[in-house]
């Protein structure tokens, strides 16, 4: 069982990670470890945690998507604006749709044309930011039905629903990266393109499909917030590509491709969550948390190579 | 430790990687002024020995002096620092820049920015006068052919006043009579007081240039001496290990149904009307020198580059050309591709995982992958190819160069293959390893399935094949059969003749 | 008849020569809600006195909008309105307005440097100055208070702290328990309260430096269910605080009229562009429940 726990550690250094900065901010304040924190903690890290999933399918394939904060915004608005109209079902599906709809237009460039996945995402990054603006003038779109709320604001059992959706997605990445061909195909593209298409696989499709769930589950993330503040603004998700691939890198996944997991990308996120958490509970003077944050980082990718 | 004329002595090397003992308490030793050739199958640790002694990787055992001094290089800058340079078989220049540039590269004077283009090219033009080099220091190094290249490399390491220039095959990739002109430049370097590691596959050209020869096999020190100690016979012995037969064993009836058959194959820029056919049990070589277009070939078949045909049946039958590999492995065409590490294998990966990479459909069902029949298909190849590992969960990139090949022969094994392609099916393996690939083609050869094997070493394409197609630049010079499948025939067709 | 003629041509030749002006505004940012108002109030005004107004957004970053007033000094515009991204950072772009005789307008925040004829802004020291005596009558002297702050560094973050933190300072009965950035977005208002309702759920009071950080707190504060506990002040007056206010959700709001500063500048460009004008404040306002 211990044996088990410290080979789980090994694999898994973000973990001690997590130990180690609960460890820390219980130490330093009560309020920190208290159920009502962790719900608390856990239903903030699921804007990023979803976002860092569909980024890890990204960077496991080897490639970057830099656009996900830039499409974040742009469903937000475009979903509550219908959502606003009085259809939250039809908004919803609008939302995930325009997210989709990017990264599979993310996807066909990169395979089609064989660019550069950080050149391409970073045009797109730039135009859904743009069509944000246009659509909104910049203004945000608040004021959203009570049912449509529930998504971010609703709870079960106590347990507040954007945690629910959080693990969901966490489960079905989890199933889709070990146990299915596209999951297979994810690592193995990452590990080796050519060698992969000399297998006979299709490696455009793929690759089309891994961007696309990146564009869908940012949209899904964006939903949740949009519902959680009642309100849909243009600058929404404004450096959340960065926390994302923050949170895939802490959790171990190799930026160069083919190599990760799903599992390091959730500890990846908690760590960085309660790292923002903690700072807020202990009153850190702003001027040291970014620092706090950067060190953090650098530690733990230190870690990791260490290995 | 100061022995009179030794300039380099390599004392008990061992190399460990996983998985494989490279080197085993070798020893190395050579004179000032001599050039010494290093010669021993792909496998036999002639890299790995290059590798530790230019700083690359760092010996597990053994000691290095160099001039009588005991050195110790963290790092391939370092052993340039001492006076070893190594010129690899890929070439390392920077296309863009000029060739003073290049030889004047990082080098020396801390601030060679500084020079003016003048002064640099007044100084290069100089050094490759006195290396009596018949090339312009001001010339764009893109503008050259390999062989001037290589001169460049070798200017390059004079510029650091090397004390031994190590070649690695560096006639592989170089017309013949380059070849003789680089050899009368070698023994220039030689009078001007630079001893030479030369590696080579061709036995002649080491009884050519060589003055003392030093053999490896699988990682180990078979026989070192002055050159006129070895015969041809001996040198062959002290580097196979075993006779010529027991290496290349064909077992294999050719039949007279056709395979394969295409007419006209084309790849742009690279092949150029290609006709031939492959019988049922037959194993067809394809021969040529690097860039004749030999690996086009392999992938225009496969559906791996775009290309076209007149025509192409595929067991009898009329099919298109395959326009991507999925296509081919549906009609049962394999490839096992001529680079095992970029083409063939997802090293990250495990064992199992590569080898149901091409062969998903038979154990997935709505995208479920089942596991345990994965690992059942994969442990039966594991046992059927004899492959070295310690788990099918191992990754490909702990095995050794024979156990990856066989991981990629093991690929295509999962299904019934009308026509299998190896390219440069041996390279880099060891000599047993070697032998169990060649067996495998027999026995696939005899179920009816036509072999195209297309490879850069005579050797196995003399003992293996049945028929050889020599290509040159695209084009097809000869078809060989029988008794005229010999060395000479093929070079003599390779080089255009 | 001739009359008329006379005052038709009089009223074309006046339009005519309006239309002539041709001013340039570079606006810090568009991806505020206060900003575009601002734009809002300068292009009505515009449109009003027929003069061309030629909009850029600098997107918060110093070095676009250096190249923006570049542009704008190459198209030879009759006067540019600048609302600087930073202080300092612009001084570089009104001195090349300046030799080029091209006369600058500066709106919100000023310029460090450079000669400039006029400066339109209202008052952030006295904005959060404003807000914290409001707090302290509100909770008669005594309670624990959180304060949210801007992105760490901006002159608006750093005065209306000051402002606030000055006048609380006065009464002993209160007390600053939490003081954390939430970088003037909405999105980390939300986190940021939260975390620190974890912290300390004895909170009476929050003043946040802007309405979207206030109007994440609410709802962090509505969640923990303290909404008729906690007196939230917000700063900016924009639609969705105003809104909240009349709600009852938002105890005030600082209207600092973005609308009115747009408007401003530009009608004070156009007399420039004859006489000489000065420095001009625009008041703020209280925004409270009626």
């Amino acid at each position: 069982m211990l044996k088990k726990f410290l080979n789980l550690l090994r694999k898994f250094p973000i973990i001690l990670g997590f130990i180690g900065v609960v460890v820390l901010f219980s130490i330093l304040t009560n309020r920190f470890f208290t159920l009502s924190n962790f719900l608390n903690v856990f239903r903030q890290i699921s804007i990023n945690a979803i976002i860092a999933f569909g980024m890890t399918f990204v960077i496991l394939s080897g490639g970057i998507d830099l656009s996900v904060g830039s499409v974040f915004a742009l469903a937000a608005v475009v979903g509550a604006s219908i959502i606003k109209g009085g259809n939250v079902f039809l908004g919803s599906l609008a939302a995930l749709g325009v997210g989709a709809a990017m990264g599979a237009f993310n996807g066909a460039i990169i395979a089609k044309l064989k660019l550069q996945p950080f050149i391409v995402t970073l045009a797109t990054m730039a135009i859904a930011r743009s069509f944000t603006q246009v659509y909104t003038q910049g203004r945000p779109i608040t004021g959203l039905p009570s049912t449509f709320r529930e998504i971010g604001r609703g709870e079960l059992f106590s347990v507040p629903v954007p945690i629910y959706i959080m693990f969901a997605v966490f489960f079905i990445s989890l199933y889709i990266l070990s146990n299915t061909k596209l999951g297979l195909y994810t690592y193995s593209i990452g590990g080796n393109e050519e060698a992969t298409r000399l297998s006979g696989i299709k490696v455009i499709r793929y690759k089309v499909t891994i961007y696309t769930i990146s564009g869908l589950l940012s949209a899904l993330s964006a939903l949740i917030l949009t519902a959680r503040l009642n309100s849909a603004q243009p600058i929404f998700g404004t450096g959340y590509e960065l926390d994302a691939i923050a949170a895939v890198v802490l959790g171990g996944t190799s930026l160069s491709g083919g190599k990760g997991t799903i599992i390091g990308t959730l500890f990846g996120a908690m760590v960085m969550g309660v790292i923002n958490n903690g700072m807020n509970l202990v009153n850190v003077s702003p001027f040291y948390q970014q620092a706090v944050k950067g060190a953090v980082i650098l530690l733990a990718v230190m870690a990791e190579r260490s290995e | 430790m100061d022995e009179p004329g030794v300039i380099l002595k390599m004392e008990g090397i061992t190399k460990k990687f996983p998985g494989v003992l490279a080197l085993d308490k070798v020893n190395f030793s050579m004179k000032k002024e001599e050039i010494h050739a290093l010669v021993g199958e792909n496998g036999a640790g002639k890299s790995t020995l290059i590798k530790i002694l230019s700083g690359v990787h760092k010996p597990d055992e053994g000691k290095i002096f160099l001039d009588g001094e005991y050195v110790a290089f963290s790092n391939p800058i370092h052993a340039i620092e001492k006076g070893i340079s190594v010129i690899y078989q890929e070439l390392n220049l920077v296309e863009e820049l000029s060739v003073a540039e290049n030889i004047y590269l990082g080098k020396e004077n801390r601030n060679w920015w500084n020079l003016g283009k003048k002064v640099l090219i007044e100084r290069a033009e100089k050094l490759l006068s006195k290396l009596n080099f018949p090339i312009s220091a001001s010339e764009k190094v893109k503008n050259l052919n390999v062989s001037e290249k290589q001169l460049v490399e070798i200017a390059k390491a004079m510029a650091t006043n090397a004390k031994v220039i190590v070649m690695d095959e560096p006639t592989a990739t170089i017309t013949e009579h380059e070849a003789k002109q680089l050899f009368s430049l070698m023994r220039g370097l030689k009078e001007q007081g630079v001893s030479i590691i030369f590696i080579s596959h061709r036995l002649e050209e080491v009884f050519e240039i060589a003055d003392s020869v030093t053999v490896l096999r699988d990682g180990k020190l078979i026989s070192t001496g002055k050159i006129d100690q070895y015969d041809k016979n001996r040198l062959i012995s002290d580097v196979v290990g075993r006779t010529i037969s027991d290496m290349y064993p064909k077992e294999n009836t050719v039949t007279d149904v056709n395979a394969f058959e295409v007419e006209e194959l084309s790849v742009p820029g690279y092949v150029n009307r290609l006709s031939f056919n492959v019988k049922k049990g037959e194993i067809l070589g394809i021969a040529g020198l690097v860039g004749c277009g030999k690996s086009e070939v392999a992938l225009a078949i496969y559906g791996g580059i775009k290309a076209h045909a007149k025509k192409a049946l595929l067991d009898g039958e009329r099919v298109s050309l395959p326009t991507r590999p999925d296509i081919s492995l549906e009609r049962g065409v394999l490839l096992i591709p001529e680079d095992r590490k970029s083409q063939g294998l997802v090293l990250l990966l495990s064992v199992t995982k590569n080898i149901v990479l091409p062969n998903t459909k038979f154990i997935t069902k709505l995208g479920h992958i089942r596991w345990k029949e994965g690992r059942k298909i994969s442990g039966n190849l594991v046992k059927k190819l004899n492959i070295k590992t310690p788990t099918l969960s191992q990754k490909a990139e702990n095995l050794s160069g024979g156990n990856q090949q066989k991981v990629v022969l093991a690929k295509g094994l999962v299904r019934k293959p009308k026509l299998i392609i190896f390219a440069e099916p041996t390279r880099g393996i060891d000599v047993g390893a070697k032998v169990e690939v060649y067996k495998l083609m027999n026995e696939l050869a005899n179920q009816g399935v036509g072999i195209i094997m297309i490879s850069s070493e005579l050797p196995e394409i003399v003992s293996m094949s049945d028929r050889v197609l020599v290509m040159h630049r695209g084009v097809q010079k000869a078809i060989l059969e029988g008794e005229n499948i010999n060395q000479e025939n093929i070079m003599a067709a390779a080089m255009g003749g | 008849m001739k009359k008329i003629l006379l005052i038709a041509v009089l009223v074309i030749s006046v339009f005519a020569l309006a239309a002539n002006y041709r001013i340039g505004l570079s606006l810090s940012t568009l991806n505020n809600p206060f900003f575009v108002t601002l734009r809002d109030g300068a292009q009505d005004m515009a449109n009003k006195l027929g003069v061309e107004l030629i909009v850029a957004d600098a997107q918060d970053n110093p070095a676009k909008q250096l190249s923006d007033i570049e542009d704008f000094i190459q198209q030879r515009l009759n006067l540019i309105i600048i609302n600087p991204t930073d202080s300092d950072a612009i001084v570089t772009a009104v001195e090349e307005a300046n030799d080029a005789f091209i006369p600058v307008i500066t709106v919100d925040r000023a310029s460090n440097g450079g000669l400039v004829v006029c400066h339109i802004a209202s008052d952030n020291v006295a904005g959060g100055r404003m807000a914290g005596e409001l707090v302290a009558s509100l909770l008669k002297g005594e309670g624990n208070v959180v304060e949210l702050e801007g992105i760490v560094g901006t002159s608006a973050a750093r005065d209306r702290g000051a402002g606030f933190e000055e006048a609380i300072a006065n009464y002993p009965g209160i007390k600053l328990v939490a003081k954390q950035t939430a970088n003037f977005n909405r999105a980390e208002g939300l986190t940021v309260m939260e975390n620190i309702l974890e912290a300390h759920p004895d909170i009476d009071a929050v003043f946040a430096q802007n309405d979207e950080m206030a109007l994440g707190a609410i709802e962090a504060i509505k969640s923990a269910g303290l909404l008729d506990k906690i007196i939230v002040v917000g700063f900016d007056a924009i639609d969705d605080a105003v809104a909240a206010v009349q709600k009852g959700e938002m105890t005030a709001t600082i209207a600092q009229q973005p609308y009115k500063m747009g408007e401003l500048a530009v009608q004070k460009a156009f007399e420039y562009l004859s006489t000489q004008t000065i420095y001009i404040p625009v008041d703020l306002k209280l925004v409270m429940q009626e």
